[in-house]
């Protein structure tokens, strides 16, 4: 069964080469190309596509709040957000907004590739080296009644104490994040102090509470 | 042996010597009078307690009257003192002569004939006190001002206006950059995997597409370093949090940031003036300073206040030479620039004692009265 796809960037030379990609994998089809927002609105609920591939920053209507509309206007509609940008507040942001898989524009082509076969079964995916973790925090911030406190962290103190509730030492957490000990260190007093929690048990039951990590990991 | 030959002396010679001396003194007058004239500066001559002020031609010629006609109060000088600036003249004055400060030196605007307000720089000092040690006597001079404090608010304007310029280009070439010749990049390399999908991955497209990748890459780093667009999409929280991170993991050293989760959007200018301080802050601290913890934080006090302050090497901020070596041009145009939004600016440090920037913004930025 093919799958009809939405093609929408702001980009003619940059739709053309989409198109040429995504007609050259197997079971899906460009149906349409939008040049805007608006644009890729109207598309969706006239052509009823079962995927929308939208480019997150254009013009007129941008993406994500077309891609707000599109979630409510056409639900079997999944959308693919192709980005620039890989920074976690963009991410967490389209995620939240409806987003079923984000791409960054600048990842291996195989990447648009699984991101559509997954979105084609309504499943999330994040192209490399965007972290799965992402996916988990922002569907716990929707979820999860979200402690006001946790909210008021920094993404690294989040980044933080998510990696000390998953039980991971000091050392580990400097490796993984490319950061000096002392770094770490002088976040997690900051966190603490911030929220008043002084010990590993109570970070990992805040961690839970305001959805870092689940409670069966 | 000169005292003898005087106690000794005919009359006539002694009328000889006060006839030089008077005409000493006489020379010396004119040669005040004619450097006064030629500095344009005016005298003042006052005795605590007495009404009457002493003054001189120029003092009469810079406030617009006849020298001949022109008498000097104290009352006159203080209903000439333009109201804003009255009090702290007076007050300034009065601890001057209680001894509380050293020396007196202001500038303030003085209303001429014509009604017109001009800045004087008035210096004085104390010449003759009482057997109490209380000042009898105080002279000092006026200097017209004027064209200095233009000029000076004109450099203010210019220097901050050249920020601006500034940022606009750069907002302008990293838009250029980033929407066609990224996009442009974009399009070739999808061409190049579509081509690569087809005909096979050959060692030409793929050194194509090394060559795109790695230009791409270029492009992109040039767009975050002339202007992020996170600071536009996603605001100034967002963009602080993000830029701290990536100086962070860059110097390897600990930046601290707080207030940026669910900070409220400002204006546009509020906000571009806020991530350049903080980066340039950032920079110094890093540069200059060798800090290797640094904490931002913003605070929303109807306004907003950001604190960068870092554990660096510090400085002797009232060194000219120190303070323009750690500050760099980046922070005394931004002093402008803060000052130019209605805000205000402050640096405090210390040799040894790191460094610790002030500022606060009002919520939408104007020039304030």
């Amino acid at each position: 069964m093919t799958r009809k796809v939405l093609l929408a960037d702001d980009h003619a030379l940059v739709r053309r080469g989409l198109r040429a990609l995504i007609d050259s994998y197997d079971g899906f089809e460009v149906v349409g190309e939008a040049s805007d927002g608006r644009e890729a609105l109207a598309l969706c609920r006239q052509l009823e596509p079962d995927l929308a591939v939208m480019d997150l920053s254009m013009p007129g209507l941008n993406g994500l709040d077309a891609m707000r509309r599109i979630v409510k206007a056409v639900p079997t509609c999944n959308v693919v957000m192709l980005s620039m940008h890989a920074a976690e507040h963009y991410v967490i942001e389209a995620l939240r907004a409806g987003a079923c898989a984000y791409v960054i524009k600048d990842a291996a082509p195989e990447a648009l590739e699984v991101a559509l076969v997954r979105a084609g079964k309504g499943l999330r995916y994040l192209s490399p080296p965007l972290p799965a973790s992402l996916l988990e925090q922002a569907a716990r911030m929707d979820n999860a009644s979200i402690d006001p406190a946790g909210s008021y962290l920094t993404s690294r103190q989040r980044e933080i104490l998510q990696l000390i509730a998953e039980g991971h030492s000091t050392r580990e957490i400097a490796d993984r994040l490319h950061i000096s000990i002392k770094t770490v260190e002088t976040h997690r007093a900051q966190l603490m102090q911030r929220l008043g929690i002084h010990d590993v048990a109570g970070l990992t039951r805040h961690a839970i509470r305001c959805g870092l990590i689940s409670p069966d990991t | 042996m000169v005292i003898q030959r005087n106690k000794d002396s005919e009359p006539a010679a002694r009328a000889d010597a006060l006839a030089a001396a008077e005409q000493a003194l006489r020379d010396s007058e004119t040669r005040l009078r004619l450097a006064m004239h030629a500095t344009g500066l005016g005298l003042w001559d006052y005795r605590p307690g007495q009404e009457r002020v002493g003054s001189n031609e120029e003092f009469a010629v810079l406030l617009g009257y006849e020298p001949d006609s022109f008498e000097e109060t104290r009352a006159a000088f203080v209903e000439r003192l333009h109201p804003d600036d009255r009090a702290a003249v007076r007050a300034r004055f009065r601890d001057y002569l209680d001894g509380q400060c050293a020396d007196y030196a202001v500038e303030f605007r003085m209303r001429t004939r014509s009604g017109e307000y001009r800045w004087f720089r008035s210096v004085g000092q104390i010449v003759d006190r009482d057997p109490a040690g209380k000042p009898t006597r105080v002279v000092g001079t006026y200097l017209d001002i004027t064209a200095q404090v233009n000029a000076m608010r004109r450099l203010s304007e210019l220097s901050a206006r050249l920020l601006q310029v500034q940022e606009a280009e750069r907002s302008k070439v990293a838009r250029e950059l980033h929407d066609e010749i990224g996009q442009q990049l974009t399009a070739i390399r999808l061409n190049l995997h579509a081509i690569a999908r087809e005909g096979g991955l050959s060692a030409r497209v793929e050194d194509c597409l090394s060559i795109v990748d790695d230009t791409l890459g270029r492009v992109r780093a040039q767009v975050l370093d002339l202007r992020p667009p996170m600071l536009d999409d996603m605001g100034l929280g967002a963009a602080l949090d993000w830029y701290c991170r990536r100086q962070e993991e860059r110097a390897g050293v600990s930046i601290l940031i707080e207030g940026v989760e669910g900070l409220a959007r400002y204006g546009e200018e509020v906000e571009i003036t806020v991530f350049r301080l903080v980066q340039e802050a950032v920079n110094n601290a890093l540069r200059h300073g060798r800090a290797d913890e640094i904490r931002v934080t913003l605070h929303d006090v109807d306004g907003l206040r950001v604190v960068v302050e870092d554990n660096g090497v510090g400085f002797d901020p009232d060194d000219q030479v120190q303070r323009a070596h750690h500050e760099g041009y980046g922070l005394s145009a931004m002093r402008e620039r803060v000052a130019l939004a209605g805000g205000r600016f402050d640096l405090s440090s210390a040799p040894g004692a790191g460094t610790r920037i002030t500022v606060f913004l009002p919520r939408q930025a104007g020039r304030r009265s």
